[in-house]
């Protein structure tokens, strides 16, 4: 449905370098990064808002050029909404149907529709824009971009200025739309939790080129580079060396500091390479002394001992000093397995750095 | 510490004195035009048959200048706060020229034009400027145009692009998106801007008085009354032309100050 191919583009202090991506029709594709990566600006290239210099466009098969395409629906939800201050609710959603000069009764409905799936429905009378709150202002700019029935509906950090509750509800929304509607959707964001809980492929982009695209849970535990994985808030990451690879088995054994880590076979690696092995802390996990060990965690099981432990919403982070190792072992726990394992600050435990999630980035 | 007060002081009282000496002395020159002014001599000079048809002259010109300055200010002002192109500044200074340069210069500039062999055939052939009435709506047009660019370019960049943007891709061409979104958007700014230029049009007096001379119960608009009547030493109605002209103005500002979006401080 998007394809972009070797696309660069010269602005006056950025530059978008070197750029490929395929979107798939019905996916929603998710881009992510932080601020300043230059996520908008490439939406607006693919838009045809703004020109590039090199590389080629095609969407929906049509070639964009520094200017939006006619003959595919595409429709555009920017970060600031947009909504038009000189409309009404109704007014608003139904431009881009007034416009098109859609059958008044077919309007109707949709708009019907629309404005029950996004809880709207006691909004249309209102006369003015002004005094929605912003949540209700992201629905209704989502309605108004989905009643011309997009093929393509891009969507420019829609909830970012939206408060936990108020976005959770929303992200929640639009996957009822996904399901709902056929619609390829492409998202900017900067929100993990938004990347991941709606995106069927992610992109990372930093400083104007895409690090990695793939799935949720492949970037997760497979990131290319320590960029990505850092990015991806994979606080674990200890520096080693790789000194055995049993390709039959499946697994190699990386050391670091005193301790040796295994991890599945990666086929670019070999004996002797220095790598940075990358595990997120809610992969690592503490075994409770009285209970067997399950399949997973048997590899990888160090003593250690809880040094710090950090509120957070929801549970805990506990920094854990392991024997032999000299960086520090976070791990992520809910409030309730906190409480389950009764921990203290200078607890001893029994950790698991679950060999299928350690993953290995050469350096 | 104290020393920073008394810093803080001065200043607040230096700002807050020369606002205040500024609108006094303002404040003053009305007062004191309209306590010279008998009491009479409104009814005297506004009711007179010459006044109603030289006031009229004045409105009916100033309306149609700001209208067809308007016509013209409206898509270049929008066209310049919208796109670059190759040139833009030199056509931005260009369009400046009527704001800078002095009214009688202009005046005298668009004489000179009028009198050339191609001048000579518009006048001879479609219409007629000099010493006449379309002489007024030319010279008043000429000086407001300009100003009408300069404030609705302002209005214009003020507007989001980002409303045009969202059109286009829900099925506007640019001509509905201009119809639809900008000018709806621009309203306030476009009323503000046609009085700002028709209150500037009344006012008018340098170019049109060189264009359409100051012919009595022809030529003669609000300004060139004026003149007129101090050349004839009538202090009097001089006056109330003058506090008819202080009316506009004081009106047409309340009314742009309401129709322009307020700022914040």
């Amino acid at each position: 449905m998007i394809r972009i191919k070797d696309l660069s583009a010269d602005f006056d202090s950025f530059k978008l370098d070197d750029i490929n991506l395929h979107v798939l029709e019905g996916e929603h594709f998710v881009l992510l990064g932080p601020s300043g990566a230059g996520k908008t600006l490439l939406t607006e290239i693919i838009l045809g808002l703004r020109r590039h210099s090199k590389g080629e466009i095609l969407l929906g098969g049509q070639t964009v050029r520094g200017s939006p395409v006619d003959g595919i629906s595409v429709s555009y939800v920017p970060q600031d909404l947009a909504i038009f201050p000189h409309m009404g609710v109704r007014d608003n959603i139904t431009f881009g149907a007034r416009v098109r000069r859609m059958e008044p009764a077919s309007m109707g409905r949709k708009l019907a529709e629309l404005a029950e799936l996004l809880d709207i429905t006691d909004l249309l009378d209102r006369p003015s824009t002004a005094t929605l709150s912003m949540g209700e202002k992201q629905r209704v700019a989502l309605a108004r971009a989905l009643i011309v029935e997009p093929r393509i509906l891009f969507l420019d950090e829609p909830f970012s200025s939206l408060d936990f509750y108020i976005r959770r509800q929303l992200i929640e929304k639009l996957q009822e739309i996904k399901s709902t509607l056929s619609v390829t959707i492409f998202q900017v964001t900067h929100n993990h939790e938004e990347a991941f809980m709606l995106g069927d492929r992610i992109a990372i982009m930093f400083e104007g080129r895409i690090a990695q695209v793939g799935p949720p849970m492949e970037l997760q535990r497979r990131p290319v580079s320590l960029e990505v994985a850092r990015f991806l808030l994979a606080q674990n990451i200890f520096e080693g060396e790789v000194v055995e690879v049993d390709h039959e088995a499946g697994r190699m054994r990386t050391r670091v500091d005193g301790v040796c880590l295994i991890s599945p076979a990666v086929d670019q690696l070999s004996c002797g390479q220095e790598v940075s092995a990358v595990i997120r802390p809610e992969e690592v996990h503490i075994i409770r002394p009285d209970r067997p060990l399950g399949a997973k965690v048997r590899e990888n099981l160090f003593d250690g001992r809880i040094e710090k432990r950090i509120p957070t919403p929801g549970g805990y982070v506990l920094t854990t000093r392991i024997e032999g190792l000299r960086t520090p072992v976070e791990i992520r726990l809910s409030n309730c397995a906190f409480d389950d394992l009764d921990l203290t600050s200078k607890s001893r435990v029994r950790v698991s750095l679950k060999a299928e999630a350690l993953w290995l980035i050469p350096r | 510490m104290r020393a920073r007060r008394v810093a803080d002081r001065s200043f607040s009282v230096f700002t807050w004195g020369m606002l205040g000496l500024l609108t006094a002395y303002i404040s003053l020159i009305v007062i004191v035009l309209f306590l010279r002014v008998n009491a009479d001599s409104y009814g005297d000079t506004l009711l007179s048959g010459r006044a109603l048809s030289t006031i009229r002259l004045s409105v009916i010109c100033a309306t149609i200048a700001s209208v067809l300055a308007l016509l013209f200010a409206v898509p270049i002002a929008y066209q310049l706060a919208r796109k670059d192109f190759p040139g833009k500044n030199l056509v931005d200074t260009i369009l400046d020229v009527p704001i800078i340069l002095s009214p009688v210069a202009l005046g005298t500039a668009l004489l000179v034009v009028l009198s050339s062999d191609a001048g000579e055939l518009v006048q001879d052939n479609l219409v007629s400027f000099t010493f006449a009435i379309p002489g007024i709506v030319l010279a008043q047009f000429s000086v407001v145009v300009a100003l009408a660019i300069r404030s609705l370019k302002a209005v214009f960049e003020q507007i989001d692009p980002r409303y045009e943007e969202v059109s286009y891709f829900l099925g506007c061409n640019r001509w509905q998106s201009f119809l639809r979104i900008s000018l709806p958007l621009a309203r306030g700014g476009i009323i503000a801007s046609f009085i700002l230029a028709w209150a500037r049009a009344v006012g008018e007096f340098g170019a049109t008085i060189t264009v359409a001379g100051a012919v009595s119960g022809k030529t003669e608009t609000i300004p060139s009354a004026i003149y007129l009547g101090l050349a004839r030493v009538d202090i009097q109605e001089t006056l109330v032309y003058v506090l008819l002209l202080v009316f506009v103005a004081i009106s047409v500002l309340m009314g742009v100050r309401y129709l322009t979006p307020k700022r914040s401080a």
